[in-house]
């Protein structure tokens, strides 16, 4: 027992606690303050849990009892082991640069306040996802997030279209959560338990195939959903309505990364069912595709880095089919130092652009802003995986090249590898037009050490945190899967020669995307690169697709339930006709109304003499 | 026990002195509501009172009409009724019908009292005749005066409740033929040996009486009159406490009545709720106006109210009670928000509203806080409930209750989809210029209730752990041991 694990969620949801109750009485630069001390805090506790238990993490602490009825036990209790360390790292100190790159950032926006409530609590509610000891819990944490991804992409309401993207994401994502809910149900009708440890205990003594393959899918999606995968990523380009610091927090580094979270905490239900890992893999591998091959046609600079975190969640759905998660956890880690990073540094960029997306018209960035520029320029190499420098070589091009060697991974090799492809495309593409080039003069701007100290560290790790795990056979510390070991198992890694000819084929891939993308900034330039193709420019119309068939079917339902069922049918039909029954009742009634109610009460009342009757004949 | 008997003819006595005079009684009548509020925590929370019986008024071949029992699930649905007077009386305060909503609204919860204390049911029927004479009267004397809407919903409940009396009585007079002992303490009658067809058949009457009052799928057409035509003051009591009553009858009078009939019902009333919580849901997405959607989303929850219910499962039944108490909460909040707009002369026509949150972000956030317990977030009152209710409902009917939760996403469809249009977007250019924010009664009122909603949200516990020695003789398997409780 530690009873003081509590006190990680607990700071920042303490902190969206006081900014409802005195908010008023304090200037949002306070509240501001206050706010970015709370994730600050937060962070000092997981830093002593890495001092004192940072080898082999297991610690519990059951702080009450959140709901027990019979079986059902649900507890406010939370547990930290390998996985979880990391998660509440990133969640905390990520969490933190960014309330501290908000400081500037969002000052003398409106809605200041309401912005420090919602991202201490989205904190908060990220801890409490990542902590939980049990599903339902998990399930708090899951929905508090979603909660503010839509207060926060809503955060600019006066306009409409940020408000339909806000409602967007947390509909789409609710598909998810539907989902989640009733594979807990699931689970509990057939394990009698919500408990981490104790399902999976019982699931590895009594597996029954039938219940774990629907929870499995019904978990599947809540994770697709949650994580913006193919087909459910629809909402995550949309929701770049809100701030930049939004998107690197909640639509980068944090909540989208709670499906991969997910699928590798509950990697017991998927192992337990054959073939699904191989999905989860054709998933993931099929969405790093498809979303890179969209990112390379976008001209709006955040929908840009959308896609791409769309595209480089299926790297990390991919580690994780492939029997791969603690290489999938790896780069979830690199990802959400160098989203993170691009996302700050896009909004930066956007402010000087004075909130014009388009990066058509931007250019020659680097001479007005060269820390921007080069730290900007660390999370590009990163996201490219460019060969060696860059962390992302050895978290996603290692999920690569286990996919080759995995059965029934061929065709997950090629897409993933073409995947990386276009990911090195559109994102130098985004580079060479922002920063190269000739110069488009924007405002001048001046970040201050708030802004450089997040953009500098996440810059240091965009670069170097990938040297935690050399690739087998070269020199350097291989760290990362060994301490993961104990809890998700070593993964599979080519050695050898062939582990020289697909290192080789990946950089490769990047260096052939680097190439193209240098041509197809030139192109773009001159008005017809890939944003002229409009099937990519859409996505392959797949958003327009969704929003044709599912809202007006939803829609034309509620309104035949109300004009065609309670209008006609419980108004009219039920209680139509008034005069033949009562007359009396005319002029109690109002016209219009006229008779429904005495048809009505006479149908009643003839039905209870009926009942009456039949009573009568079986006393 | 004495309590008891306060609690419930004190709000007639009040009652009784506001219609005798003119005018005024504001301060009168919240006096007593706080009364009632004191009495009604006393009775739950006094250690020594509770399974106290108290016997009055003999009756030959009708028993002790006056049997007060003090359980916990009638103390603490008390507890919550208690509350929403004084709630709905804040929310009524600057409305020029007042007294008639706080006559109405003080006979109400006198009713409503002696229906959570009774054991003999007559009085229970009594009572509850008198309930929706009360409600009717408070539908036609508020807001829109309308008859039609006021004399439905009386129809519907009069029409109902003798449908209730007659299976009451067939009961009774088996239970009579069959001991030669007529007496309607439900103690008593809860012995009785009925056959399966006439069991079937008194259930349902029993069930077209209560849920009726819920209200439960097919009989819910009042709702929507009624909730469209009261003043939202009124409905603030009409659908948080008020519905209550039919859910007590189940769980107190008609399962322990009627266990087997119950068991074979079962299956029909869980596909009963769950359509009616889709129903519900998809009706509150094509509300015209807000009073509407309002009572619609109340409509939605009961209806999951019913489906856990009647699935006679521990955690079903547990989660149902639960959800009735939550739903009282965060429909007083709904309503409350609803009133509030009302009081600024914003009628909840869509195209009024718009863009609001600029002018009033704390009827904002309050707003959005109750939308969000509505639409079942963890961490509200709702929540549990609705997850429980499911939950347990899942292991008896699994493909119903899916279809229930799908309720989760239309909850969050139609919440937000409201929201939007009232306080997000650009500023509707019809909206008054001097449209005042929360007062600070206001203000401190949607904080007792937020806090409480929370409160239950993060510690259901302390309802349901109470709740526990009644409810778990409920569930199937100890119902078809034979017991049955009460």
């Amino acid at each position: 027992m530690n009873e003081w694990l509590w006190l990680i969620p607990g700071f920042p949801l303490l902190g969206a606690l006081l900014n409802a109750l005195l908010g008023e009485h304090f200037s949002p630069r306070n509240m501001g303050r206050m706010a970015a001390s709370m994730p600050f805090l937060s962070t000092l506790v997981v830093a002593a849990v890495w001092i004192t238990h940072g080898r082999d993490p297991n610690l519990h602490d059951l702080v009450w009892t959140w709901m027990a009825v019979g079986q059902f036990q649900a507890t406010i209790g939370f547990h930290i082991d390998q996985v979880t360390l990391i998660m509440i790292s990133i969640a905390s100190f990520v969490g933190f640069l960014i309330h501290l790159f908000s400081q500037q950032y969002l000052a003398g926006d409106y809605g200041e306040r309401r912005y420090y409530f919602y991202l201490n609590l989205f904190v908060g509610g990220m801890l409490v996802l990542t902590m939980a000891d049990n599903l339902l819990l998990l399930y708090l944490g899951w929905e508090t997030v979603g909660l503010c991804s839509y207060a926060l992409v809503a955060h600019w309401y006066r306009k409409q279209e940020n408000a339909w993207a806000g409602r967007k994401a947390f509909v789409v994502t609710r598909i998810g959560d539907t989902a989640l809910a009733l594979a807990i149900f699931i689970l509990f009708a057939e394990y009698h338990t919500l408990n981490d440890h104790l399902l999976f205990a019982a699931i590895a003594a009594r597996p029954d195939v039938l219940a774990l393959t629907i929870a499995g899918v019904l978990i599947l999606i809540a994770a697709i959903a949650k994580s913006a995968q193919f087909p459910l990523h629809i909402w995550l380009p949309d929701s770049m309505a809100g701030p930049s610091t939004v998107s690197a927090l909640i639509h980068a580094a944090t909540m989208v990364t709670a499906g991969v979270y997910l699928c590798i905490r509950l990697y017991p239900i998927f192992a337990a069912v054959p073939g699904m890992l191989w999905i989860i893999g054709l998933s993931g591998a099929f969405t790093a595709f498809y979303a890179a091959s969209c990112g390379i046609a976008q001209v709006d600079i955040k929908r840009v880095l959308a896609y791409s975190t769309i595209s480089q969640l299926g790297y990390m759905f991919l580690g994780v089919g492939i029997g791969a998660p603690s290489l999938g956890l790896f780069h979830l880690l690199v990802h959400a130092c160098f989203k993170a990073l691009l996302f700050m540094g896009a909004g930066v960029v956007i402010v000087i652009y004075s909130e014009n997306h388009d990066i058509r018209k931007m250019g020659g960035l680097k001479k007005q802003q060269p820390f921007l520029r080069w730290t900007f320029l660390a999370g590009i190499f990163a996201l490219a995986a460019v060969p060696v420098v860059s962390a992302s070589f050895y978290s996603k091009d290692a999920i690569i090249e286990t996919s080759f060697i995995v059965p029934g991974g061929m065709p997950l090799w090629i897409l993933a590898l073409l995947g990386a492809v276009f990911t090195a495309i559109y994102a130098f593409r985004l580079y060479f037009l922002v920063f190269e080039g000739p110069e488009q003069p924007g405002k001048p701007y001046q970040m201050g050490w708030g802004m450089k100290i997040p953009l500098g560290l996440l810059a240091i790790a965009s670069i170097g945190i990938g040297w935690l795990q050399f690739p087998p056979g070269w020199p350097g510390p291989k760290i990362w899967l060994p301490w993961l070991a104990p809890e998700l198992g070593m993964p599979p890694l080519p050695t050898g020669g062939i582990n020289i000819f697909l290192q080789i084929a990946g950089s490769l891939a990047t260096l052939l995307g680097i190439g193209i993308a240098y041509k197809a900034a030139q192109w773009e330039r001159k008005g017809q690169g890939f944003s002229r193709v409009a099937f990519l420019f859409n996505a392959w119309f797949f958003d327009h697709l969704f929003l044709r068939i599912f809202p007006p079917l939803w829609y034309a339902l509620a309104r035949i339930l109300d004009h065609g069922i309670e209008q006609w049918g419980f108004r009219l039909a039920f209680l139509g006709g008034l005069r033949d029954g009562f007359a009396v009742s005319g002029n109690v009634l109002e016209s219009g109304e006229n008779g429904l109610l005495s048809r009505y009460a006479s149908g009643m009342i003839l039905g209870m003499l009926v009942l009456l009757i039949i009573a009568w004949g079986w006393l | 026990m004495i309590a008891a008997t306060l609690l419930i003819l004190l709000p007639w006595g009040a009652a009784l002195w506001l219609a005798s005079r003119k005018r005024g009684g504001h301060h009168f009548a919240m006096a007593m509501a706080l009364l009632e509020v004191l009495l009604a925590l006393i009775l739950r929370f006094a250690p020594d009172t509770s399974g106290a019986t108290v016997h009055a008024l003999f009756i030959p071949y009708l028993g002790h009409l006056w049997t007060l029992h003090d359980g916990p699930l009638g103390s603490t649905l008390a507890v919550l009724c208690a509350l929403l007077i004084p709630v709905s009386l804040i929310f009524a305060w600057r409305l020029e019908e007042f007294r008639s909503l706080a006559i109405s609204i003080l006979v109400m919860s006198g009713a409503l009292f002696g229906i959570f204390f009774a054991q003999n049911v007559l009085m229970f029927y009594i009572f509850y005749e008198i309930l929706a004479l009360a409600g009717a009267f408070l539908i036609l004397r508020s807001g829109h005066r309308s008859r039609a809407a006021a004399l439905q919903f009386l129809l519907y409940t009069f029409v109902g409740s003798l449908l209730f009396l007659v299976a009451l009585v067939v009961v009774y007079v088996l239970h009579g033929a069959q001991t030669g002992h007529y007496d309607f303490s439900i103690l008593n009658l809860a012995d009785t040996r009925i056959s399966n067809v006439v069991g079937i058949w008194a259930f349902l009457g029993m069930v077209a009486g209560l849920a009726v009052k819920m209200p439960l799928f097919p009989l819910h057409s009042w709702a929507g009159s009624a909730y469209g035509n009261a003043a939202p003051a009124g409905s603030v009591f009409l659908s948080g406490a008020a519905v209550t009553a039919g859910a007590y009858g189940l769980i107190h009078f008609a399962i322990p009545m009627l266990p087997h009939a119950a068991q074979q019902f079962a299956p029909a009333g869980i596909i009963l709720g769950a359509i009616g919580t889709l129903y519900g849901a998809f009706l509150a997405l094509n509300a015209e106006n807000l009073r509407y959607f309002a009572g619609w989303a109340s409509v939605s929850h009961m209806n999951l109210v019913a489906l856990g219910l009647f699935a006679l499962q521990t955690q079903a039944i547990h989660g149902s009670v639960f959800l009735l108490i939550a739903h009282g909460l965060v429909s007083a909040g709904l309503f409350g928000v609803v009133s509030v707009m009302e009081n600024r002369g914003l009628t909840g026509a869509w195209t009024g509203l718009g863009g609001l949150f600029r002018r009033t972000p704390r009827l904002g956030a309050w707003m959005l806080f109750f939308f969000l317990a509505g639409m079942g977030l963890p961490g509200l009152a709702n929540f549990p409930g609705e997850f429980l209710s499911l939950a347990g409902a899942f292991q008896v009917l699994p493909w119903a209750a899916a279809l229930a939760t799908l309720g989760i996403l239309a909850g969050v469809i139609y919440f937000l989809r409201i929201y939007e249009r009232i306080m997000l977007g650009p500023l509707n250019s019809t909206l008054p210029d001097n449209l005042a924010d929360l007062s600070a009664g206001e203000w401190l009122l949607f904080w007792a209730l937020g806090l409480l909603t929370l409160w239950l949200g993060l510690d259901p516990q302390m309802i349901l752990s109470h709740l526990g020695i009644l409810l778990s003789v409920h569930s199937l398997d100890v119902m078809s041991g034979g017991g049955h409780g009460i």
